[in-house]
């Protein structure tokens, strides 16, 4: 009897931790529901690169480009062109939209001092 | 005897206090050692910054490509509404911060694009086909005079040396010829370029129901369309200044922009970086039977 409401009294501890986790990561949680540019999904990121592609295409401001490609994250504005360009190509951009990214990867490549200008 | 019944009686409060250990437990664990994290979120989900940030990309992707469509689609992507009263806002806000030049901007060019007045008009050339490259990849394609074409490969750029442990490159990247959606100019009147803006008017507005003092700019081009994205400076005495732009109020028209001036003070006004500067603007007096109020002013500057 004794073995018994030890554990009925385990099997609610456990439901308690199941109800309270489902309360506290999704009903309420602790944080408010917004993220920031780094967490946005690789297909959102890959956007966010080719808009910033496009625009170096009309400033030709390399420096800039590379602090906007630095707010999406640790990695190198190289790197996130780089990877900006397979994700795209996966995603059927157009042939002008992956020339664009191409194009800002390879100014980020040959002139990788405009990555050390980038704000974090 | 009197046990057993004595205990089935008794409410299994054991059971309950094991339900609340367990729930603060979880609370415990989900609010303070794992709290949520977002990954793989949509553009929807940013924190006001970011999406601040994304709706200028945006903006000046938009200013760069011309693809009103392709804008507005973005824009959908932040759920919040994003119509032409947001883009305002932000880049009065970037306006007033004196900041983000080049943002605030293209910031108003996209509001007044998006306002219900700007209607779209076709291309008056059409649009090279987006599946056959416009011009060699000279610097990156594997024959450096190779030109692209639908089915061709092309290298990719040289892997950063320093990243090829964690990350493979594919080594080609194969341009498919693909369906893509057709990118749709909304035409927008522009300024026309090289010529500074002069002052075509003044006239004083007497209208109670507007903003006492109200000075109303508008900016037309040489074939007298509202030129959006105008950089407007007002200025007072003891160096006091304000700049904004045109097409922040796109239901005034695009080359619609406005500022209240302050009694007693004196403003100058100017349209554009080398554009006539309209010199001694206050308040003016309007008459309204026997009595008088404060009236306003209106401006309209062309090229």
């Amino acid at each position: 009897m004794r073995t018994i409401r030890i554990v009925l009294f385990l099997i609610a501890i456990l439901a308690g931790i199941a109800a309270g986790l489902y309360y506290g990561w999704r009903l309420n949680p602790a944080r408010p529901a917004e993220g920031s540019l780094p967490d946005l999904r690789q297909d959102y990121r890959t956007d966010y690169v080719l808009m910033v592609a496009e625009t170096y295409q009309s400033d030709n401001d390399l420096a800039l480009a590379s602090s906007r490609l630095s707010t999406l994250g640790s990695e190198t504005p190289a790197r996130l062109a780089q990877l900006a360009i397979l994700r795209g190509t996966e995603l059927n951009y157009s042939n002008q939209d992956v020339e664009t990214l191409a194009k800002l990867s390879q100014a980020l490549l040959t002139q990788p001092t405009a990555q050390g200008t980038a704000k974090p | 005897m009197r046990d057993r019944r004595r205990r089935r009686g008794r409410a299994p409060w054991f059971l309950l206090t094991g339900f609340i250990l367990g729930l603060v437990l979880g609370f415990v664990y989900a609010w303070l050692i794992s709290p949520v994290e977002l990954v793989d979120i949509g553009p929807g989900t940013l924190n006001s910054l970011d999406k601040d940030r994304y709706r200028a990309m945006i903006a000046l992707a938009y200013e760069a490509d011309g693809n009103l469509e392709r804008a507005r689609q973005r824009l959908l992507l932040l759920k919040d509404g994003s119509g032409p009263l947001n883009l305002a806002a932000q880049a009065q806000r970037l306006a007033a911060a004196g900041t983000e030049e080049p943002e605030s901007h293209a910031l108003a060019v996209l509001a007044a694009a998006l306002s219900p007045q700007s209607l779209p008009t076709p291309l008056p050339s059409p649009i090279p086909p987006t599946d056959v490259p416009t011009q060699n990849l000279t610097a990156l394609a594997v024959s450096p005079s190779a030109t692209l074409a639908p089915g061709e490969a092309v290298r990719t750029p040289t892997p950063l040396p320093s990243l090829t442990a964690t990350i493979t490159l594919t080594p080609t990247i194969t341009l498919r010829p693909i369906v893509t959606f057709t990118p749709r100019y909304t035409e927008q009147p522009t300024a026309t370029l090289g010529a500074p803006f002069s002052s075509k008017g003044k006239i004083q507005v007497c209208d109670p129901t507007l903003p006492h003092g109200l000075l109303q700019v508008e900016v037309d081009n040489g074939t007298g369309q509202g030129v959006p994205g105008v950089r407007i400076l007002v200025t007072w005495p003891d160096n006091n200044q304000d700049a904004f732009y045109t097409g922040l109020m796109p239901d005034f028209g695009p080359g619609y922009a406005d500022f209240v001036m302050s009694p007693q003070v004196t403003y100058s006004v100017r349209a554009g970086e080398s554009g006539q500067e309209v010199q001694g603007l206050s308040i003016s007096t309007c008459v309204s039977g026997s009595s008088t109020y404060p009236g306003g002013w209106k401006i309209t500057f062309g090229q």
